[in-house]
């Protein structure tokens, strides 16, 4: 078991920036995912806690010793490839060989672990097979066996299941967590895909271009986001980003969007002075159909597009300059060209600057859970 | 449109002139130099026009001429040295110095490599020449006085092979060396395996097929290169290069036996024939 | 001198293409066509003066006979492709030359093929025919009929560097009477003029037997016995004679005489010499007759036009300095008339016009030759071209001896090149060694029953 840490790490390659600053702690026992979106840094961060790659400043430290210098085979971290990396000429039994091989383990002692492994990863009728004849999730499965075969303290996975069906990815997304529940063994994990950054993690650490943006616990991330990008990156279908503004009437602050105006819910301070233009970001699920208090003002939209999920429709509607995507029902009434009346929720209605970005409410003293119970001023 | 499979009539009767063409151009000279090796043939003399078919009179002169074991055996030789053990070699050498050096290295090696391989035999000859005689530079480092290409002919030949075909080689097995995956490299890196595991576990097995293919093609490609080692030497001092193609051609055109000498070019197209059945047997085998 | 070159590879093409065209305008006029072949690379000391000495000898027959016209097929490129080209015009009557130039060794194989025509009629009447010494009577002479007329010879001499010689105390006007007498005088000048080669004499295989001629075949005709085909057409691969050679040479290279291996092994070896006495690094040469002439401003390959001064020039002595006391081989090449050709009256009138004595001398003093016909010897635009050389090239011509006319002639030519390198090279090595090698050679090559001891 271990904990890592980021100090400041940087990595360049000529004059590109590849990761800048980098300061991240992974505790021990986390499962932590380095989200974004390709080039991000996020891949080269993780090579470089394996030992593939070098920081250019900075320190790196896993169980509070500095690693920078340390080749990979001596950090007693496992890691699996987005590509597998099995060996090809070997059968899937020499692939689980080949590390104890390297490292001079005991034979019998590493046969009797390859047939506990391939036990649990239900490799056993493969061990004879290459890599050419297994399937895709076989192969998946071949790679995990291998890093798990060496009993690491830290795990080390980029984009594992990128290569797989979507159907087979949400199998091996939930054996994976259930792998990591029961090993308890730290994991860093490379994705770009926010669902399985969702669904995984203990926490999340967002990178864009070779910077932190944020970390934290999923929902935090997802309720709070620090910045339109995070707001943005994180959430399907995407968060609406409309123009507004800041206005202050009789002492209240409200943002004013889509010809109607809402108050943030109270207890929220938001950091921008009247009249101040700002991004305004509403979740599609936070639009809706019925006002969230009497009174409150609305704001009318037309169906332009609709597409059905089953469970639930997605609703692009027009709203004079603005489109906003709101969440509806399964089996919706709605109708092309209708047009619509439409409510904003002060507790779910985000504010950024319309420079950098920035969030502009203070949320990090709420969950998710605390919100939802509060009630909705006048 | 679905193509039809099989060939009918018309179609075989629409092929026809492109087999026929191939089969003046291609079977037909190379069935004559065959049946040329079995004559009495002479470039010039009472056998240049009046010859005729002498049966394995020829064959049996081949079983029992010692200049021709001497060149077969010379030849196997200058092809295991030059092939096997150089161009492999160097050129595999060469790729991976491509692979990890600095770029300004890689593009200096390449280009040279290059280079060398593209240089007419006649230009690539002169400079061995040049460098391996008495005054040249191999010479030099050895003293001034010494003369390599007439102390250690076949092994100057070999090397001035080498030289030629290292650029070759090289790109072929770049293009192996590129197919492997980075990340199958730092796996093995990740398993504690050394370099030098890492080349003879991974990287060797993996580059099997493009050892092999550019095993037999390079060999191909020197056989038919022999101009280089016959204008460096004549095949001697004293017929100590004198390979194959070289003995066949002073059998016939120095010796005048054109078709003895045929009868040695007939040996050295079976043994091309050889390298390139098994050149397409492994590509196919994939 | 063989010389080669695009440039001049274009200027050959050039110029066939022209007489081509002259050719069939000439044609129209329903003119004899006389065709000629000849080397047009290789033989002259450049490929200006060969297309100017034919360009010459067209002028004058046309001149001498109106209806009749000379077409010039000129061949590029080299010895053996010369060979391979006159060989394939031979085979087809339509492309036979009427007269073509051939190299001497490959006569009989020409001959036995039955492309050439004897001309003992014709001979009977030309007077320069008879001033032809015996031995070039001879070289196209088969079963008792002439069908190759001499167009120029090579023999050899030795060359020396007179300062090098007083250097070493060594007379001046030097004359060897011995084998002994010049590894005397390598010796002395090894001694006394360090930095210089004593002694050159090419040795083996590099240059074919193009160096055989300029080299140790000039040993072995003067050697006490000179034969390489016996009696009964075997081939001598263990004589008195060749063992005098061997030993000449294996004590020459074992003495440090010679020169270095990659001179003598260098695919241009025989022009080695010329260049080493310019730049005063040899003091002694078995050479061919055309160094004089390459010297002078004329040939200018290399220019040395104070060569006299330095190097003076005498006969190579027999082994012990027996009659008649100077040894050569020869060498060269001759003129045939085609069996394929539908007018002999011209050809041979053609081959007439080139025998005369303006053309013969300009051809000797063009490609290095000697000329055949004693009298043009003695013509002072021959002798005085390249003075003192040529005056003893011509004075040797008629101690030269033929080598056989045979296509086994060059296994025989091989295998004595490859005992003379290997000598050279392997200083451990026996003549005994050597005289085993070149019999097992060509004993492999031509048959066991082939060989002769004497």
């Amino acid at each position: 078991m271990a904990s890592v840490s980021f100090d400041h790490v940087w990595r360049r390659f000529g004059p590109h920036t590849a990761v800048a600053d980098l300061c991240l702690d992974i505790a021990d026992g986390d499962f932590l995912v380095l989200l974004g979106a390709s080039g991000c840094g996020k891949t080269t961060s993780l090579r470089m806690l394996a030992g593939l790659d070098e920081p250019s400043e900075g320190e790196i430290r896993i169980d509070g010793r500095v690693v920078n210098k340390v080749p990979p085979g001596e950090r007693d971290v496992a890691m699996v490839f987005q590509s597998y990396a099995l060996f090809p000429h070997m059968t899937v039994e020499g692939n689980l060989t080949f590390g104890p091989r390297m490292r001079r383990e005991n034979k019998a002692a590493t046969r009797a672990r390859i047939a506990e492994v391939a036990q649990t990863l239900e490799l056993t009728p493969l061990l004879g097979r290459r890599p050419a004849e297994l399937s895709g999730g076989q192969r998946q499965r071949v790679a995990l066996g291998r890093a798990l075969l060496r009993e690491p303290k830290l795990f080390l996975m980029d984009e594992p299941l990128s290569n797989l069906d979507a159907a087979l990815r949400g199998q091996m997304r939930a054996e994976i967590v259930s792998l990591h529940r029961r090993l308890g063994i730290t994991t860093a994990y490379v994705t770009h895909d926010q669902v399985e950054a969702m669904t995984m993690a203990t926490r999340i650490a967002i990178m864009f271009e070779g910077r932190l943006h944020q970390a934290g616990k999923p929902a935090a991330i997802f309720d709070d986001p620090a910045s339109l990008r995070v707001a943005t990156f994180i959430g399907a279908p995407q968060m609406n980003i409309v123009d507004g503004q800041v206005l202050q009437a009789d002492g209240v602050t409200m943002l004013a969007c889509l010809g109607t105006t809402c108050r943030p819910a109270e207890g929220l301070v938001l950091r921008a002075p009247a009249g101040s233009p700002v991004r305004i970001g509403i979740r599609p699920g936070d639009i809706a159909f019925s006002p969230p208090h009497p009174g409150a003002a609305g704001f009318s939209g037309a169906v332009e597009f609709l597409e059905p999920m089953g469970s639930e429709t997605f609703a692009t509607m027009r709203c004079g300059r603005e489109t906003v995507v709101v969440r509806a029902p399964g089996r919706t009434p709605l109708r092309l060209g209708e047009r619509v009346t439409l409510y904003l929720d002060g507790r779910f209605t985000y504010a950024f600057d319309a420079e950098d970005g920035r969030a502009l409410i203070d949320r990090s003293r709420f969950g998710l859970a605390d919100l939802a119970a509060r009630r909705l001023p006048a | 449109m679905v193509p039809r499979k099989g060939v009918d009539g018309v179609g075989l009767l629409l092929l026809a002139p492109a087999g026929l063409l191939l089969l003046l151009l291609f079977l037909a000279p190379v069935a004559f130099a065959f049946y040329l090796g079995l004559t009495n043939i002479s470039l010039a003399g009472i056998h240049a026009q009046h010859y005729w078919f002498t049966g394995a009179a020829n064959l049996r002169r081949l079983s029992q001429d010692n200049s021709f074991w001497h060149s077969l055996w010379l030849t196997a030789v200058f092809l295991f040295g030059s092939a096997v053990v150089g161009v492999t070699v160097v050129g595999l050498a060469l790729a991976m110095l491509m692979q990890h050096a600095h770029v300004f290295w890689q593009r200096l090696a390449g280009a040279l490599a290059i280079l060398a391989w593209m240089l007419p035999p006649v230009t690539a000859a002169l400079i061995w020449y040049a460098f391996s005689t008495t005054g040249g530079t191999l010479s030099l480092l050895f003293g001034g006085q010494a003369d390599p290409l007439d102390d250690h002919p076949m092994l100057i030949v070999i090397l001035a092979n080498i030289w030629a075909t290292a650029g070759f080689s090289m790109m072929v097995l770049g293009g192996g060396l590129r197919g492997i995956s980075r990340e199958v490299l730092e796996a093995a890196r990740m398993e504690n395996a050394s370099r030098i595991q890492t080349f003879l576990f991974v990287t060797l097995p993996l580059m099997r097929r493009s050892l092999v293919t550019n095993l037999l093609l390079v060999t191909l490609i020197i056989l038919a290169n022999y101009a280089l080692t016959y204008i460096m030497t004549a095949g001697g001092p004293n017929d100590a290069t004198a390979i194959l193609p070289i003995y066949a051609y002073q059998q016939g055109f120095t010796f005048s036996n054109l078709g003895y000498g045929a009868l040695i070019g007939d040996v050295l197209v079976l043994i091309a024939t050889g390298f390139a059945y098994l050149y397409v047997r492994a590509v196919r085998q994939g | 001198m063989p010389k080669t070159g695009p440039r001049r590879l274009a200027l050959a093409l050039l110029a066939s293409c022209a007489f081509i065209a002259t050719g069939y305008r000439a044609q129209a006029q329903t003119k004899t066509i006389v065709t000629l072949a000849y080397g047009s690379e290789y033989v002259f000391d450049t490929n200006d003066f060969a297309k100017k000495w034919y360009d010459n000898v067209k002028a004058a027959f046309e001149k001498k006979y109106p209806d009749a016209e000379v077409k010039l097929v000129p061949i590029p490129g080299g010895y053996p492709d010369i060979i391979n080209k006159l060989s394939l015009l031979y085979r087809s009557r339509s492309t036979a030359p009427d007269v073509a130039q051939l190299p001497t060794p490959a006569l009989g194989q020409f001959q036995s093929s039955g492309w050439l025509l004897p001309m003992d009629d014709q001979l009977a009447t030309a007077g320069w025919w008879k001033e032809f010494p015996d031995a070039i009577k001879a070289e196209g002479q088969f079963d008792g009929k002439v069908y190759a007329v001499s167009t120029g010879e090579n023999d050899s001499q030795l060359y020396y560097n007179k300062a090098m010689f007083k250097q070493a105390g060594l007379p001046d006007d030097w004359q060897p009477k011995t084998w002994d007498d010049i590894l005397t005088a390598a010796r002395a000048i090894k001694a006394k003029v360090p930095g210089v080669v004593p002694l050159w004499l090419n040795v083996g295989t590099s240059s074919g037997d193009n160096g055989l001629l300029q080299g140790t075949g000039n040993l072995l005709n003067g050697s006490s016995d000179a034969t390489i085909q016996d009696a009964n057409g075997k081939w001598v691969v263990d004589s008195k004679g060749l063992r005098e050679v061997l030993t000449f040479v294996k004590t020459m290279y074992n003495e440090g005489l010679g020169d270095s291996l990659s001179d003598l092994f260098s695919p241009s070896a025989v022009t080695v010499p010329l260049a080493l006495f310019q730049k005063g690094k040899l003091a002694i040469a078995v050479g061919s007759n055309y160094y004089g002439g390459n010297w002078t401003k004329t040939i200018c390959s290399p220019c040395w036009a104070e060569a006299p001064q330095t190097i003076g020039v005498v006969a190579i002595p027999t082994v012990q300095g027996a009659a008649p006391g100077a040894a050569t081989t020869l060498g060269g090449w001759d003129l045939a008339i085609g069996a394929a050709t539908t007018h002999k009256d011209y050809a041979w009138k053609l081959l007439d016009v080139m025998e005369e004595q303006q053309n013969q001398i300009d051809a000797a003093n063009w490609a290095g030759f000697v000329p055949a016909a004693q009298s043009y010897t003695k013509a002072a635009s021959f002798v005085d071209f390249a003075p003192p050389y040529n005056a003893v090239s011509a004075q040797v011509l008629p101690f030269g001896k033929l080598t056989p006319a045979k296509a086994e002639y060059e296994v025989w030519s091989h295998a004595l090149q490859q005992a003379t390198g290997n000598l050279a090279q392997h200083t451990d090595m026996t003549v005994d060694q050597a005289i085993d090698a070149m019999k097992s050679y060509v004993s492999n090559q031509l048959g066991a029953d082939q060989i002769a001891t004497r």
